[in-house]
Order: structure tokens, then C-alpha cells, then sequence
């Protein structure tokens, strides 16, 4: 299948956060690895938005856990790439690296 | 135990304003957050942390509510254009339709806000007040808007509440001259504090000092351009000739033109001096008077205090006969029905008349939507089952279809823009305004209008959208399932009827009004008006001496039949109702008499027979004095059975007058007066207008002759005539004119839409039985059966909409009628001759697509599909 617009920013970094969380990837640990990964407080909230389109999209899927008391009682909601996520996610990784190739000296020394 | 802290209602907020889809694993995540943070850092900041999360989150809530909305305002809109261009037919019937109705209101929009808005531009127009007298003894009469000359003056000086006062006096059909042009004008003589009280700006000249100089004289831009075209006025010296003298007047300020909005208006403004020495001892109210009321005075207060003001002014006699008011200068247009306006005045029934007229149209052009809507609603199931299916609620079914109607309502706003624009020349003309629908001025009205489509939309979409969005898709879909409900093809032709009952009403009403004006214009007023051509001399008082003379130069040409120079015509004025004591009576019996006042040989012009006694003549020197003659009225009122030679006395006379005569009854007044008890006074000196009777069949030649000799008379005054009997119509019965236009135009928009309506009906019923009537033809049916067939109900509905209009005509009209004396009775056969031409317009309506379908070739029908 043809990739249809290469994935934004964000959804690219909450689909590495997911991939890399492998089996805790639940709201909560994914905004914390967002946040250690990019150094910024991402708000709870905002990461909802990008995984409700990525649901939709068809990159990611849910999968229910156990209910837990801490949660009022509700289950742990985890989140899994599918092959199009990762294809995606390829895919912008190839133009990253296609874009970036060549460019070295753009450090700025302090 | 985190359960009873937890901060439910922030929890629900947030839970909707998060995507439904991730929604379930948010809530849980957010409770475990608050947790995590309630035990790491108290209770306090948890929630804190938890609330603000409402505000952090909105941005992005708005962001993906207008991404997904407009998703699907993009799909409705696709929808809706392909339904347009689908159904062509309907969607101009709809269009159109409702364009006609908006157009209407936004012409009657525009003219009920320049009625409210009359004199709303003077900067003090709220501190503004006229005032009006009325006469209290011996009777009340009729409010005037006149009061004496003295008062201004006398009550700025005696009240602090008074800032400023200005008296008017508007005389008519001056000459102005200037070199060799010579113009007619209405001269307003006035104080120089107008200019200060009023808001007329100066375009040259300083308002301050404009007026002060007794010369000096102040202009319009458009009078001054008419006499002096490009040359500057300032300075120029105009000569005005008035009634007996001529002086001159140096034009001192150009005025902006005064705008079509105020109750008065003038292109002349000299000042009040002028007239000083003539009615500076009047011991009638002679002059209108304005006051500028301070800031915070109330009127009420300050009108308690005038009846003793009057008392110390006026003689007794006049005092305690007199009341004096107070009208505020915006009320003068619509509410103020006082005698001796200086304008033209409206009145606020008119405003309402025309509002309910322009609802009604844009109302018949609603139910087409509505029904046209309702009956194809078979058309839509389909796609109302489909995205039911999908998982569309009832509420988006709702808003999609109110959202259809709504757009259309705005491209039909734009056609009622454009025909609006068009209807304006009309209105402008039939009713004489000036109102323009330019965007930069209007931009309010503008405003108002996408406001009224919203509205109009709303109204006529809700009920389609209830009615459609109430399908089952299980039924929707099915293949056999019965479009249209019994309650929606009642309410259906329940809005046709209605439609058809408020044409019909427009038109009985046209007829009513056609009758009733034509009835006038016939009618027998008891005096011979045909071809008299009248010329108003008054304003020259040394010409009017010459009368004699005029006479006989005048009659010399075989085209003029008689020529007369008298006070006024027959019709136009009622007469000054005067008490009189006739012979026998004691003192203080009274008899009230209309006077009037005739010429020389006044009866006999007017083709005015004498059944008693005799004329008056010139040759008998105590006519002037001492002769009256009466009418038949007159003579029955004072129950004398012979009544040559009887004297009545009056205190307006200066001696008894003996009665020499009797006239036969005509109608000196307008037909909405009974014919009045009346005398006739011989008054040979009093010459204000030349009267001829001419040949019918040289009306042209006579005219040019007149034209011709008129400039070799020893006078300044320019040609002016007017034929007797057309100015009798146009300027006693103007405001039913008015009304009959405005019927028939209003009765020919109603029946056109209701029967672009009802085409739009035909047409679909035609097509849902296409089938039908080619299997009747097959079967042998003729095509005259047919076109019957589907006529019929339509045809049903129309003779239905009788039985509710004939009613509510009758008494509308009837109503109207009360206004005159004279009038004729509402037949039975205007109800009828509507009927007729409602059933052969709807009729024709409807048979081009019953004929259509019923000559159509039964195989080409039966294939169809």
C-alpha cells in the first residue's frame, strides 16, 4: 500500500515512543518516554489527540488490560504498531536520512 | 479512598472534550495520573493539576471539532449542490419563489425604516417639539398645526426651559426671478435661528449670520444649480414676487439639499421679517412654531404650564377658546393627524398595512418550500436511510436538511437583493420616496437580511427536516415503502389552501379597491367637471384685477367655451362651518351652515342648477352684502319649506343676509363627506383662479394657444393649468390610488408564487404517476379523462381556499369601505370573478404538466425506469 503523506512530527515520535515501549506502551508511559525523549513537558491531554488520529489512521491498534484500582477501576488501554505504522515510520526515517545526508558541519559553536 | 476526592465534574468535562475513540483510555489514564500526583505531592495539587488540564486541552478540542465538522459540512454541501442541479425545476421554483417573497420585505424593510427614522437627523430632534392648537370652544374641532405669531418670542422669554424657538410660514407658488428665468417656488419664511434649531447644514455661507440681514435669502444646492447653473450663487441678488409686491433678496448661504426624510421641506428659506407687519397682529394662530426644549425638561411638565401662559398673552376671548400642545418632532410623521401640515405626513397604519402585506407574500413562498420540500421527501429517503445506517443520528439528519434550507435561503437572498433593487424603482415611483439600497449605507440592513434568511430558512426547513429525519431506515429501505405519511399530504394541502386564500384575498381586495375608485371617479357629484382647465392666479393680486379683462381676451378664441375667474372649484373644499341664526329662531339657538364663498356666474359655469329664487348677480350691489343663497341640504336643515326671502344673521356677517336662492345639492367636499348642509356667499373680488371650459376636441391646440398668449399678459406668474377632473382624482383620493397599487402588486406576486407552487406540485404528482396514466391509456382512457383526473385535486384545493378567503375579505374590505360616504356595496360577484380567475390561472397552471403527461405515448411511459 501506498503511504498516502508521510506522518507528522509528533505522531512520528509517539509511534517510536510506542515501538520502544514494546508491551507498556498505555497513556501514562508514553507520555513520559514523549517527554524524556524530546526534553519538553508534553501535557497528558495533547497526546490523545495524535493517538486518536493514529487509530484512525489505521497505524496503531488497542489492545484492553486488566482493570486496575488506581484507575477507578477501568483497564489498562496499551497500544501496539501495526505494519503500517512501522512503515510509516520507515518511511519518514528514510527521508530523514535522505535529507540529512551530506550535512555536516551545521553544528553552531557556542 | 481516591475515589471520594477525585474531581468528578472535571473528569466529565474532560472526558468530552477528548476524541471518543481514545476517550475510554484517557479517563483512566488522567485518574491515574491524579493519583500518582495526589500521593507524591497532596491532594491540593492533584487537583489542581487535574483542572487545568480543561483549559490545556481546549485548544486542541476546538482544532479537531472544526476538522471533523467541516468534514462533514463538506460532504452536506455536496449533497445539497447536487440536489440544486438535480431538480433544476423545483430548486428555481424554491429559489425564486422565496427571492420574490425576501425582495418584498427588504423593499418594505426599507420604507417602515425611513417612516421611523422621519426627522431622526436633527442632532436635538429629541428636544424638538411643535406646537398645535385646537380649538375648544364653542366646539371642539380638528387640531391644527398652527399658533400665534407672538408666542415664540414671548416664551423664550418666559421660560428657562425654552432654548430656542422657530416659526414657519410656508407660502406656495411664488415667481423667483433672476435676469430673464423666472421659476415657481414655495418660499418657507422663517426665524434665523431655523438653521440652528434644525440640523440643515450649510454648504456655503455661515448659519450664524445667514439669515440675519432681512434681505438676505438662503437656498438649496439643487435650486441654486436650476437658476444660476455653475456660476456661484453668493452674493447674487434673486427678485421674489409676492402676491402685491416685489423685492429683492441676496442669496446670503447654500443649503445641502434638505433630506426626503423630514416632514417639511423647502429649497427656499427667506427670513420671517418679511412677513412681520402681516401677522405680526393676527388674532388667529397664522404661523407653526418649534421648540428647542432644554436638555432634561420634561414635556408633560413644561405643557402644564402653557394655558396660563396663554391667558396673559391672548385676549379672554381667545384664550379660553384655545388649547395649545406639545408634538415631539419625531412623532410628527406617523402620529401626528393634525389640519394645515407644511408636508406631506404618513401614518404609522401604513407601515403596518405594507408589513403584513410583504409577510404574506414571503409566507406563500415559504409553504412552497415547505411543501415542495414535504412531497419529494420520497426522493430523499434513500440517502436519509443510508447515512441512518452509517450511524447518523436523528439531530444530524435534522441539522443537514435545516442546513440545506438555510443555504438555499441565502441564494435566494442574493436574487431578492438584485430584484429587490428593481422593485425599489417601482415603489419609489408609485409611492414617491427615495429610498436607495446602496451596501456601504446599509450595512446594518444588510446585517438584518442574513439574519432574515437565517429565519426564513429556519421556518420553512424545519418542517421538511422534522418530517424527513423522522424515517425508520428499516422502512426507508425497504423497497416498498409508502412515501408520505397521511398527516404530511394533509398539512400539505392545508398550506395550499392557505397560499390560495391569501391570493385570493389580494385579489378581491384589488377588485374592491378598482370598484370603489372607479365608482368615485363616476360618479354624479352635481357638477359638470369635464374639460376645465384651471390656473391659479392668486399670486398676483394686480393681475387678478384685471379679470375682466383676461375674460374677454380669453373667450375670444372659439375653442374656449366660457371662461370664469372665481375663489375655487366645486370638490375640493368642504366649506368653514359657521353658526348661523335663522329668522325665528331666538338668540342663542344656533344652526350650524358650511360657508362657502362663489364668484360671479360660479353656478352657471358649473353647470349648477338654481331651483329657487335666483342667482347671484353683478349688477344688484347689496349681493355682496347682504344676499345668501343656500343649498337643498341647507333648506331641509332648517326645516323651511319656503325659504325665499328669509334672513339669517351670523356674527361673520356684517349685516342680516336675505336667502335669493336655492342650489340643487352637489358634492363640494370629497366623497368620504356626506353632502353638508351649506350657503353660498357672493364674493365677485375675490379672484384666485381663471376657470375655461373648452372644446373636447381641440385640447391641444387650446393648450398652445394658451401657452402662447399667456406670455404677452401683464403678469410675472409662469403657465401653469391642470385639467379640473384629473386634479379632483389625483388629489382628493391619492391615498387610495396608493393602496390600489399596492394591492394589485402584491396580488400579482402572491398568485405567482403560489402557483410556481403549485406547478412544482403538478409537476411531481405527474411524474409519481407516470405509470398510472399509461396503463389508463393503454386501458383507453382519453386524455380529457386525464388531464380531469390529475386537475382535480389540485383544482379541490383551490375552491377550498374560497371558503377561507371570502370571509376574511369581506370584512378587511368592508373596513376599508366604512372610510367613504359614498361607496359601493361588496357583490357577490367580485368574490366570484376572483374565483374564477384564481381557478383559470391555477388551472392553466397545472395543465401543462397534466396535458403534457396525458398526450404523452403510453409506451414511452410504461418503459420508463
Amino acid at each position: 500500500m501506498k503511504q498516502k503523506r508521510f506522518i507528522s512530527r509528533i505522531e512520528e515520535i509517539i509511534l517510536l515512543s510506542i515501538w520502544r515501549l514494546q508491551d507498556n506502551a498505555y497513556g501514562i508511559t508514553i507520555q513520559d518516554e514523549v517527554i524524556r525523549a524530546t526534553g519538553k513537558s508534553w501535557l497528558t491531554g495533547s497526546i490523545y489527540a495524535s493517538l486518536s488520529r493514529l487509530l484512525k489512521q489505521g497505524l496503531v491498534f488497542s489492545i484492553e488490560g486488566e482493570p486496575r484500582a488506581e484507575r477507578g477501576g477501568r483497564r489498562k488501554i496499551y497500544y501496539k504498531l501495526k505494519p503500517e505504522g512501522q512503515r510509516a515510520l520507515l518511511a519518514v526515517k528514510r527521508v530523514n536520512s535522505l535529507i540529512w545526508s551530506g550535512i555536516h558541519k551545521l553544528e553552531i559553536e557556542d | 479512598m481516591s475515589n471520594i476526592s477525585f474531581p468528578k465534574i472535571a473528569a466529565w468535562i474532560l472526558e468530552r472534550m477528548i476524541e471518543p475513540n481514545v476517550r475510554y483510555s484517557a479517563a483512566g489514564d488522567f485518574e491515574e495520573r491524579f493519583n500518582a500526583i495526589a500521593r507524591e505531592k497532596g491532594l491540593l495539587i492533584a487537583r489542581l493539576f487535574f483542572w487545568s488540564q480543561i483549559p490545556i486541552l481546549f485548544p486542541s478540542f476546538i482544532n479537531n471539532q472544526i476538522y471533523w465538522s467541516v468534514e462533514m459540512i463538506k460532504n452536506y454541501f455536496k449533497t445539497t449542490i447536487r440536489n440544486i442541479v438535480k431538480h433544476k425545476v423545483f430548486s428555481f421554483i424554491n429559489i425564486f419563489g422565496l427571492a420574490i417573497g425576501m425582495a418584498c420585505c427588504i423593499v418594505i424593510i426599507l420604507f417602515v425604516r425611513e417612516e421611523l427614522n422621519f426627522d431622526r437627523y436633527h442632532e436635538n430632534a429629541n428636544q424638538i417639539y411643535r406646537i398645535a392648537s385646537q380649538r375648544i370652544q364653542p366646539s371642539n374641532s380638528k387640531p391644527t398645526t398652527r399658533s400665534h405669531y407672538n408666542i415664540a418670542p414671548n416664551l423664550i422669554n418666559d421660560f428657562p426651559e425654552v432654548e430656542d424657538a422657530v416659526r414657519l410660514i410656508k407660502h406656495n407658488g411664488f415667481v423667483v426671478s433672476y435676469g430673464d428665468k423666472r421659476l415657481t417656488i414655495n418660499p418657507l419664511y422663517a426665524d434665523p435661528s431655523l438653521l440652528e434649531v434644525f440640523t440643515f447644514p450649510l454648504i456655503r455661507g455661515d448659519k450664524k449670520t445667514a439669515l440675519q440681514d432681512p434681505n438676505s435669502v438662503v437656498i438649496s444646492e439643487e435650486l441654486a444649480e436650476r437658476i444660476f447653473g455653475a456660476k456661484n450663487p453668493m452674493g447674487e441678488i434673486l427678485v421674489i414676487h409676492s402676491q402685491s409686491s416685489k423685492y429683492d433678496l441676496k442669496v446670503t448661504g447654500i443649503l445641502k439639499n434638505i433630506p426626503y426624510n423630514s416632514h417639511f421641506t423647502f429649497n427656499f428659506l427667506a427670513p420671517m421679517e418679511h412677513l412681520k407687519s402681516r401677522y405680526e397682529n393676527n388674532r388667529y394662530p397664522s404661523c407653526t412654531t418649534y421648540l428647542l426644549l432644554n436638555e432634561n425638561v420634561s414635556p408633560e411638565e413644561f405643557e402644564k404650564k402653557i394655558p396660563n401662559f396663554v391667558e396673559k398673552y391672548l385676549e379672554e376671548r381667545y384664550a379660553s377658546a384655545l388649547k395649545y400642545f406639545l408634538q415631539p418632532l419625531t412623532s410628527i410623521h406617523l402620529h401626528s393627524d393634525v389640519a394645515l401640515e407644511i408636508g406631506q405626513n404618513s401614518d404609522i397604519s401604513n407601515s403596518y398595512k405594507l408589513s403584513a402585506v410583504a409577510l404574506v407574500v414571503l409566507l406563500i413562498a415559504c409553504f412552497n418550500f415547505m411543501n415542495l420540500s414535504t412531497a419529494r421527501s420520497s426522493q430523499r429517503l434513500r440517502e436519509v436511510g443510508v447515512r441512518k445506517v452509517v450511524g447518523a443520528g436523528r439531530g444530524q439528519i435534522l441539522r443537514q436538511f435545516l442546513g440545506e434550507a438555510i443555504f438555499l435561503s441565502f441564494i435566494a437572498l442574493l436574487f431578492a437583493v438584485i430584484l429587490a433593487s428593481l422593485f425599489l424603482q417601482f415603489f419609489n415611483s408609485y409611492m414617491n420616496r427615495h429610498l436607495t439600497m446602496g451596501f456601504n449605507e446599509n450595512l446594518v440592513l444588510y446585517a438584518g437580511l442574513a439574519f432574515l434568511a437565517v429565519i426564513v430558512g429556519f421556518f420553512s426547513g424545519a418542517y421538511p427536516a422534522v418530517f424527513l429525519s423522522s424515517f425508520k431506515p428499516v422502512d426507508v429501505l425497504k423497497k416498498d415503502f409508502k412515501k408520505g405519511t397521511m398527516f404530511g399530504v394533509f398539512v400539505r394541502k392545508g398550506l395550499v389552501v392557505v397560499q390560495f386564500a391569501a391570493s385570493l384575498v389580494f385579489i378581491i381586495g384589488t377588485i374592491v379597491v378598482f370598484q370603489q375608485l372607479n365608482f368615485i371617479s363616476k360618479k354624479d357629484l352635481g357638477f359638470d367637471k369635464s374639460h376645465i382647465i384651471k390656473i391659479p392666479i392668486y399670486k398676483d393680486r394686480k393681475f387678478t384685477q384685471r379679470s375682466e379683462w383676461i375674460k374677454s381676451e380669453l373667450s375670444r378664441n372659439p375653442n374656449i367655451l366660457s371662461v370664469i375667474v372665481t375663489v375655487d372649484s366645486p370638490g375640493t373644499y368642504g366649506g368653514n362651518p359657521t353658526q348661523c341664526s335663522p329668522e325665528g329662531s331666538s338668540d342663542d339657538e344656533f344652526v350650524k351652515l358650511n360657508q362657502l364663498m362663489v364668484g360671479e356666474d360660479f353656478f352657471s359655469f358649473f353647470g349648477i342648477d338654481i331651483i329657487d329664487g335666483r342667482d347671484f348677480s353683478k349688477q344688484i350691489a347689496s349681493d355682496v352684502d347682504s344676499a345668501i343663497i343656500l343649498n337643498e341640504t341647507a333648506v331641509k336643515r332648517l326645516g323651511w319649506t319656503d325659504p325665499i326671502g328669509k334672513q339669517i344673521r351670523s356674527d361673520d356677517f356684517d349685516k342680516a343676509r336675505t336667502v335669493i336662492g336655492v342650489v340643487k345639492d352637489f358634492h363640494n367636499a370629497s366623497l368620504r363627506q356626506e353632502i353638508r348642509p351649506s350657503f353660498y356667499v357672493y364674493m365677485p373680488d375675490w379672484l384666485d383662479c381663471i376657470f375655461l371650459r373648452v372644446r373636447p376636441n381641440n385640447i391641444q391646440e387650446t393648450i398652445s394657444f394658451l401657452e402662447k398668449r399667456w406670455l404677452e399678459f401683464p403678469t410675472h406668474l409662469v403657465f401653469n393649468y391642470r385639467f379640473l377632473d384629473d386634479y379632483l382624482e389625483t388629489s382628493l383620493y391619492k391615498d387610495e390610488k396608493k393602496t390600489s397599487n399596492v394591492f394589485k402588486f402584491a396580488s400579482g406576486l402572491a398568485i405567482f408564487i403560489a402557483c410556481l407552487g403549485l406547478f412544482g406540485l403538478a409537476l411531481f404528482t405527474v411524474n409519481q404517476r407516470t405509470k398510472e396514466i399509461g396503463i389508463r391509456k393503454v386501458l383507453g382512457g382519453n386524455v380529457a379523462g386525464i388531464v380531469f383526473l390529475l386537475s382535480k385535486d389540485f383544482i379541490k384545493l383551490v375552491l377550498a381556499a374560497n371558503f377561507l378567503a371570502w370571509p376574511v375579505a369581506y370584512i378587511v374590505m368592508n373596513r376599508w369601505l366604512q372610510d367613504f360616504v359614498y361607496r359601493i356595496r361588496i357583490d357577490i360577484w367580485m368574490f366570484l370573478f376572483s374565483a374564477v380567475i384564481v381557478l383559470v390561472i391555477s388551472f392553466l397552471t397545472v395543465s401543462y404538466q397534466t396535458i403534457k403527461a396525458a398526450i404523452a405515448n403510453p409506451v414511452d411511459s410504461l418503459r420508463y425506469e
